[in-house]
This record gives C-alpha cells, sequence and structure tokens, in this order.
C-alpha cells in the first residue's frame, strides 16, 4: 500500500491565479498523488491554462501540463465541487481562492499577504536575489532553467502539507510564499551580508565553480580544497604548480585563471572519459549531461528513473518520483484527460 | 501548538547542506535533533568558511545549518563508539545521513543494523547518484548535480555556454532538504498509520532531473536562452539609467500597454532600452507596475536582506544572541515553526544524551569518554 493511501486532496484555484502558482500547486499534488493520495484538480470549462502551454511533445501535448498532473483526476470546477472539498483531507490553493472550513488548508502566495502589485515567477527570482547571483558580470543577470522556484514551492507546499496530516484533528493552514522559499533558498547570500559583510554576486567565470569546454561538450568544475590533488591527477598540467593556485584562497581569487588551464588541460577527454576518471579519482566533477544524453544515461536507465505515463493517444516520457522506499518505485500514474463533470 | 514532530527523535549524520539542512528543517518542526560527529570527522562546514571574529568559534554557514541541535560526538570507527549509536537509535525514529554510499554500511550501521536495533526506524539515505546503479559511488556537491541532471544544459544565454547555480547558492543542496523532509514526514505518517520502518534512497540528481521534470518529452528539446519564457512575450533583465537592472514580464496583451508606457518608433527592445535609460531603476519599476506589467528590481544579497520584515520575514531567523539564523520555508498557523537555539559544539550534549535518551549509566559513559569512544565538549 503507498504511503498517503486514502487521503484525499483537492487543488482549488482562482480565475486569476498567477502562472507561478499554478505550477507550484501542481508540482506539491503530483508529489501526493505519486505516494498514493488521490488528488482531484479543479478546472475551469475551459481548461487549465497549463494545458495550452509549452514545452510540447512531439504530438503537439503540453508535457509541462503532463508532468505536473500525471495520476490526478480532474474534475470541473462548480457549484457542485463545494461538497467535494468540504469532504477532503487537504485543499491546495492559491490566495486568491476562497475554500470551505474543514480540510487542511494550504495556502500559496507570491508574497504572502503583502501587496506587492504585480508579480511573476522571474520577478519574484529578482526580489529574492536568484537573478544577481547567476551568471556572467558583463551581461543581464540569468535566471536557472525551468521553473525552480515555483517547484521548490511546490516542495514547501507538499511538505507543510503532510506536517499537517500530522497534527490532526486540528485544523491547520499552511503558508507558502515564493518570496519566502527563494530567500530561504539564498540563504547564504544573506548569511554572507550578515556575517560576514561580504556581498555575493554573479562571478561568470571567476566564479570558484564554473564550467569549461571539453572534447564533445561540457564540464562543470567543481571542487573543494580536499580535491586538489585529484584535479591535478586529472589534468596532469605543469602549470597547475603556479603559486596562483597554491592553496584555496589563491584558487578562489584566480578562479578564472585556474578555469583556463584546466580547460585547455582537459580540452581532449570526453564528457565519458572525465566521468569515468572524477569517479575513479573521486572528484565531484560533473559532465554536462543534455536531456537526450539523459535518456540513454546507465544510470538513469539501472534505476528506471524515466518512466511513461500513460496519456490519452500515447504514453509520455517522465521522471519517476525521485526516492524509492524500500527500493520501491513510485511509477506516474495516467495524465487526466479532459475534466469530468461531478454529480 | 504542538508542533508535528513534537516527540520524535532524529540521529543526525548529515554533512554540509544536504543531510544538515533536512535535520534542521525536522528540528523546526519540533523534531529533537542529535547531530552526531566524531572525534576523528567533523563537518566540515564547521570550517567551510572562517567564523568572523567575536562571533564565537562556529562558522556562518555550519550555524545557519545546525541550529536547533544537539551535539554528539561518538568514534563510530570503534566498536563501543558504534554500539553505542546502535543503542541510542533503538529510543530514536529518524536517522538522517548523506555520507559517500557504502560509508554507513561499513561502520556497521547501515539499514540492516539499523532495522535490528529498531524495526521502526525511518533511515534517509542522502546520495549524489542513488543507493544503486554503476554510478553508485560517484560523488558531489550541489552543482556537480546541476551539469549531470540536465539543468546546467537548459541555464544560460542563448547561444552561450551552460550555466551553474555555483558554489554560493548550491541549488540542488537547498532542494534536496525540502524533499527529504518532505518524503521522511511521509514515512512518519505512514507508520502512525501502521506502516513498518523505510529505508529512503534520495538521490540528489533524480530530485534535480524532476525539478526539470517536463523537459524529458519536449520535442524538439529544449535550448537555452537566457530570461525569456514562455507564455510571456518579454521577460528580461533591463539596465536602468542609475546601472541598476530591474526585472520584467510582459505577457502579449500587455504589449500595447507597454508600447504606450515606452513611446517613440522602431523596435520594441530599444524602445523600452531608451526610455529605461532616462529612469532610476526604481522609477522605472513603479511605472510598469503601475501600468500593470509585473517588474520587480534585481536585488543583490544586500538588498534582499534589508527586506526583511518588509517583503518577506521568516525565511531567515532573527536570534537575540546569535543574530541571523536559517529560518523556515513554510509556515504553519496553529503550531508555529520556529528555531531553538544555537548550533552545538562538538560533542556539546555527549553525556546528557547518552543518559537521558540512551540510558546510559554513569559508568558506562565514563569507559566511553576514557576510550575516546566518546568525546565531549571543551
Amino acid at each position: 500500500m503507498k504511503p498517503l493511501a486514502g487521503t484525499t486532496i483537492i487543488e482549488a484555484l482562482s480565475a486569476d491565479c498567477p502562472l507561478a502558482l499554478r505550477l507550484s500547486v501542481g508540482f506539491a499534488g503530483r508529489l501526493a498523488a505519486d505516494l498514493g493520495a488521490t488528488v482531484v484538480k479543479l478546472e475551469p470549462p475551459d481548461g487549465d491554462p497549463v494545458r495550452r502551454l509549452p514545452p510540447l511533445d512531439e504530438n503537439g501535448r503540453s508535457t509541462l501540463f503532463a508532468f505536473l498532473n500525471a495520476g490526478k483526476r480532474s474534475v470541473l470546477d462548480a457549484s457542485a465541487t463545494g461538497r467535494l472539498v468540504g469532504s477532503a483531507d487537504a485543499v491546495l490553493r492559491d490566495r486568491g481562492r476562497r475554500v470551505p472550513d474543514g480540510p487542511i488548508d494550504v495556502e500559496l502566495s507570491m508574497i504572502g499577504a503583502r501587496d506587492a502589485g504585480s508579480q511573476t515567477e522571474f520577478t519574484i527570482l529578482a526580489l529574492g536575489g536568484m537573478l544577481d547571483i547567476v551568471g556572467d558580470p558583463a551581461r543581464q543577470p540569468l535566471r536557472l532553467g525551468g521553473h525552480q522556484l515555483a517547484y521548490a514551492a511546490g516542495l514547501a507546499a507538499y511538505t507543510g502539507l503532510v506536517a499537517s496530516l500530522l497534527r490532526r484533528p486540528e485544523r491547520e493552514t499552511v503558508r507558502v510564499s515564493l518570496l519566502e522559499v527563494a530567500v530561504w533558498i539564498n540563504w547564504k547570500s544573506v548569511a554572507s551580508v550578515a556575517a560576514m559583510g561580504k556581498l555575493s554576486t554573479r562571478a561568470g567565470r571567476a566564479a570558484e565553480w564554473s564550467v569549461v569546454k571539453c572534447k564533445d561538450g561540457y564540464l562543470a568544475l567543481v571542487h573543494q580544497a580536499q580535491d586538489w590533488g585529484g584535479l591535478r591527477r586529472l589534468c596532469d598540467d605543469p602549470r597547475l604548480d603556479d603559486p596562483l593556485f597554491a592553496d584555496p584562497p589563491n584558487r578562489a581569487k584566480n578562479a578564472a585563471a585556474l578555469a583556463d588551464v584546466v580547460e585547455a588541460a582537459l580540452a581532449p577527454m570526453t564528457r565519458a572519459e572525465l566521468q569515468t576518471r572524477a569517479m575513479a579519482l573521486r572528484l565531484p566533477l560533473g559532465a554536462v549531461w543534455e536531456i537526450g544524453d539523459l535518456l540513454e544515461d546507465a544510470q538513469v536507465t539501472a534505476r528506471g528513473f524515466l518512466a511513461l505515463a500513460e496519456a490519452d493517444g500515447a504514453p509520455i516520457r517522465m521522471p519517476r518520483l525521485p526516492v524509492l522506499w524500500n527500493g520501491q518505485a513510485f511509477p506516474p500514474g495516467a495524465v487526466p484527460g479532459r475534466a469530468e463533470a461531478v454529480a | 501548538m504542538t508542533r508535528p514532530l513534537e516527540g520524535c527523535r532524529v540521529l543526525d549524520l548529515g554533512i554540509i547542506t544536504a543531510g544538515a539542512a533536512t535535520s534542521a528543517l525536522l528540528a523546526d518542526l519540533g523534531a529533537t535533533v542529535l547531530k552526531v560527529e566524531s572525534p576523528t570527522y567533523r563537518d566540515p562546514f564547521r570550517v567551510w568558511i572562517a567564523a568572523p571574529d567575536g562571533k564565537g568559534d562556529l562558522s556562518p554557514f555550519f550555524r545557519f545549518t545546525n541550529r536547533g541541535k544537539r551535539g554528539v560526538s561518538l568514534d563510530l570507527k570503534q566498536p563501543a563508539g558504534r554500539d553505542a549509536f546502535l543503542r541510542l537509535a533503538v529510543h530514536c525514529d529518524i536517522v538522517v545521513e548523506n555520507f559517500r554510499r557504502s560509508v554507513l554500511d561499513r561502520l556497521g550501521i547501515g539499514y540492516a543494523a539499523l532495522k535490528a536495533a529498531n524495526a521502526g526506524i525511518i533511515l534517509a539515505s542522502i546520495s549524489s547518484q542513488g543507493e544503486t546503479g554503476p554510478l553508485a559511488q560517484y560523488v558531489s556537491f550541489g552543482s556537480t548535480l546541476e551539469a549531470v541532471a540536465g539543468l546546467a544544459s537548459l541555464t544560460g544565454y542563448a547561444g552561450g555556454p551552460p550555466v551553474l547555480s555555483g558554489k554560493e547558492v548550491n541549488l540542488p543542496d537547498q532542494n534536496i532538504a525540502l524533499f527529504a523532509a518532505g518524503m521522511i514526514l511521509t514515512a512518519w505518517l505512514a507508520r502512525r498509520r501502521g506502516g513498518g520502518g523505510v529505508h529512503l534512497d534520495l538521490a540528489q540528481r533524480e530530485l534535480t532531473s524532476f525539478m526539470i521534470g517536463e523537459a524529458f518529452a519536449a520535442s524538439p528539446p529544449l535550448q537555452r536562452v537566457g530570461n525569456a519564457e514562455p507564455p510571456f512575450a518579454l521577460q528580461d533583465c533591463v539596465l536602468a539609467g542609475d546601472s541598476r537592472y530591474f526585472a520584467l514580464s510582459v505577457t502579449e496583451d500587455q504589449l500595447p500597454a507597454l508600447e504606450r508606457l515606452v513611446g517613440g518608433e522602431g523596435l520594441l527592445a530599444s524602445r523600452l532600452a531608451a526610455w529605461t535609460a532616462r529612469l532610476g531603476r526604481d522609477e522605472a519599476v513603479a511605472a510598469l507596475q503601475a501600468a500593470g506589467i509585473a517588474a520587480a528590481p534585481v536585488l543583490d544579497g544586500r538588498g534582499m536582506a534589508a527586506m526583511r520584515g518588509t517583503l518577506w520575514s521568516q525565511a531567515i531567523a532573527q536570534h537575540p544572541h546569535y543574530g541571523q539564523l536559517k529560518g523556515v520555508p513554510f509556515q504553519l498557523d496553529g503550531a508555529p515553526l520556529h528555531t531553538d537555539g544555537d548550533a552545538p559544539a562538538i560533542g556539546a550534549d555527549t553525556e546528557a544524551v547518552l543518559a537521558e535518551i540512551g540510558g546510559f549509566s554513569r559508568e558506562e559513559i565514563a569507559a566511553l569518554l576514557a576510550n575516546g569512544a566518546a568525546e565531549t565538549a571543551g
């Protein structure tokens, strides 16, 4: 039996719910559905706008909708759904949506109860310091790929929801603000300023950890003090003996020069070769794999990480929940077709 | 007002961020967290960055991630230290670890040994690649995972190389704490509903790929596109006249409003740049907001910290003695999560924990200390 079997969760969103919160709620609900909860998604008559959002698969279907909603039931959002909501264990909603008292109430917002005007996931990243810190100092601040903040808020919402299930029968309201999650993730920037007066900002090539080219792509040059010996063996380049790189503070200060040397030394090697050598030398280097590479990746395959979810027309590829439970995986359920009417 | 994990005990072998931050969140949720270090192995976060002068002996990063825990030091490489750990496990509910794979088994405290001591134990094993597979022995820090999981391949300026969140953010390590805490709570709930103990195999690489889950069926494959993002017709950071950036997201429907606001003729991007050059960052944001367009200043760490109490309040806690500490990522109205006390010195609570939780006698504790199988602070 799956751990959340017997638990019913409703996703209820206002008509003008910000897109970011649609994604956060969907993500939290997906985790619950994979773990065995009955997750009912209330959809407007013209469908969740996410159904029309890219990325699309080869059949023109939104992979974003499929990924976020696999394993859920979709029901038309109408007056008759009040009873459905009232009898559920928990409701995931945005701040603009009102729901009847009773179930655990998980409220997601962009900036809590504060009025901060019109915001998107991107502008909240700006306020949370997460744009300033990524990218090249000579260019504009950069967002990370995908929907990192909306999904992280979904993780927080899920964790808050289960925490509240533990407190039942007490009724609970869980509050998740996208900006609070951004600041929580970016805590090192606050710690650096508060405790050391050191401002972290994007450093591009001069960052302590950056990306270097190799024969067939790129490698994430990630290393700590204890990795220096291994990195020197991997590179086998006398230029690393330069006093510029003598100790961790110097390596941090001269990170761009270090990246240049490493890049030149590793240029003849492929990502696969570098991955094998890094594992042998216990180095935390990372081959930059493209999505297409991962479809064939030995580790991904060995762990059955990519699954096919049932969907109208043809199955859709997506990751399974990233946990094995006493070795057992939780494959994604079917992607819901059009919303059904509920009596 | 009882927090969800009051009465629950955690043996925290977590180090640096991924494991230690998971246990920190469990402490905020009410659990008693015992941070277990060893006379021969400290959490590397204690010395990741130096402690600033006059703020005690704790590195800020360590303090942020280990506040509210009790400190225990046991030499798990000695049989007596290992036995003491397993005896504590009898009276605990959850173990969190993020060592290299096989370390726990080699120490004799793997899942089988823990289960033999306490059948209901929940072991959360956080690793780079998971417990199984050809790369199980691979080691990583957060940004390694952005590379191997596909996130870096989707992050970067259009046509440019992949970009990492870097050492300062190390995104995968922050995310795993949220996810692992959620899975541990789920296992705890299932146990209360009659389930048994569980070994949770949590691969950080898999979580990092899951956080871009929609990319795996995308056709054609997704590219690095800078800040652009559907459904927005325009989304980017723009430099204002005062050399500060602001961020904006404009939908297709809002393009006429933006064109009216910026005036001029020609390409919208150059008209926007010309309009922006005449304004300060905050003026530009105010004007865009007044036109109903999402916009915000691009804040750096200092600017973001200065918004505490205005735009956010819970994510960083303010302690009367220790200054700022890591706060909470969500809040419960009925039983507010909170942070109790400072991070522990090594072995600060070894004797108290062995006595109160493990039921060790004074003589047994003295013997462990004499052999170096246990260690106390100072």
